[in-house]
């Protein structure tokens, strides 16, 4: 391995893949504008990168709606990728699956989604059985390794909304109508498998 | 530089190799030889060589230990270190996703696996000069 391939190597590789990802999502990127390709560049573009802050909003949370197998989604003004920064999968008792890069694929308590400034409770209309299956195959995951751009068919790396939506692919419910690279929390509160129960902003 | 330049791009190249399962983590093992190979064609001394690595993973110090000794916390953006120093060590981090899960103190074996990539990859930026020190290799 001569001097001249190891400082070439990885930026050919980086330029020549960056070309085939986006040749194979050309649409994602310039047709879309629900799609988090599109959402993210022009966020980017705009100065927009991360997820986001601000304070939470006031008020009761009805959280006695969910069921198991329903989705919360949080969020704080400028968020570069939608409106919702994150998403989690209700597992019952108070618990939400959810994923951050220092737990990786976790279990967290319901109650810290007071602290969003937006806030969704999205019920998902399918069968008991599927939700169950959903939790199941959610719960299957924890441990994983959280990586935040996580293309969302990848088995071993995830994001907060890559897990629910392969937990429920895996039952043949795709919450993604974009069919995008990644999942973004926006999408799981307009696609035509869920309803919004309740929504609150500041 | 030419570190920077080989993290840099191999930081893209590894994080765009995810999208086809597999490629990420034969770009992880070519990384390694790449900085292994790094090591072993330019003859610096003790000091110089030091002096690159440290430089090389300054980012990496810098937000290792602002996580660990807490300096984070006093930001406002204190989530955002652990997040960078995943992203800068995006080159290792196939190799992590291939060994078990194993759960330690409430969090994944990767976090923990995050602070000691630095010192990995200074040994691996270390060992042909060690390597040559063996009896019978010339010694610079």
């Amino acid at each position: 391995m001569n001097e001249r391939f190891r400082i070439t190597i990885f930026p050919v590789m980086g330029l020549l893949l960056l070309l085939l990802v986006i040749g194979q999502n050309w649409p994602l990127l310039t047709e879309n504008p629900n799609s988090v390709v599109y959402t993210y560049f022009h966020s980017f573009v705009s100065g927009e990168i991360g997820s986001g802050y601000g304070q939470a909003a006031a008020g009761e949370i009805p959280f006695h709606l969910l069921e198991p197998g329903d989705i919360l989604l949080g969020g704080w003004p400028n968020c570069a990728y939608g409106k919702y920064s994150h998403a989690g999968l209700y597992l019952g008792n108070g618990e939400v699956l959810e994923a951050y890069v220092d737990y990786g694929v976790c279990v967290q308590p319901l109650d810290h989604y007071i602290q969003y400034s937006y806030l969704s409770l999205v019920k998902v209309n399918v069968s008991e059985e599927i939700k169950a299956a959903a939790i199941k195959a959610g719960r299957s995951y924890i441990g994983q390794t959280f990586y935040p751009v996580a293309f969302k068919h990848n088995d071993r790396y995830y994001n907060c909304s890559s897990i629910i939506w392969k937990a429920y692919q895996e039952q043949g419910i795709n919450l993604d109508i974009n069919n995008d690279i990644w999942v973004a929390p926006d999408r799981f509160g307009d696609n035509p498998y869920v309803k919004v129960l309740f929504t609150k902003e500041m | 530089m030419r570190l920077y330049t080989i993290q840099l791009a191999a930081i893209l190249a590894v994080w765009l190799g995810m999208y086809y399962p597999g490629l990420d983590i034969i770009l992880a093992g070519l990384f390694l030889l790449v900085v292994w190979g790094e090591a072993d064609y330019q003859r610096f001394s003790w000091l110089q060589q030091s002096l690159i690595a440290i430089i090389w993973q300054l980012p990496a110090l810098f937000l290792s230990l602002s996580v660990l000794l807490g300096l984070d916390k006093a930001t406002d953006f204190s989530y955002y270190f652990i997040f960078m120093l995943q992203l800068w060590h995006t080159p290792l981090l196939p190799l992590t996703t291939v060994l078990p899960d194993l759960l330690q103190l409430d969090k994944p074996f990767y976090y923990y696996e995050l602070f000691v990539m630095t010192p990995l990859l200074w040994m691996v930026y270390f060992l042909p000069r060690l390597k040559r020190l063996l009896p019978g290799r010339p010694i610079n």
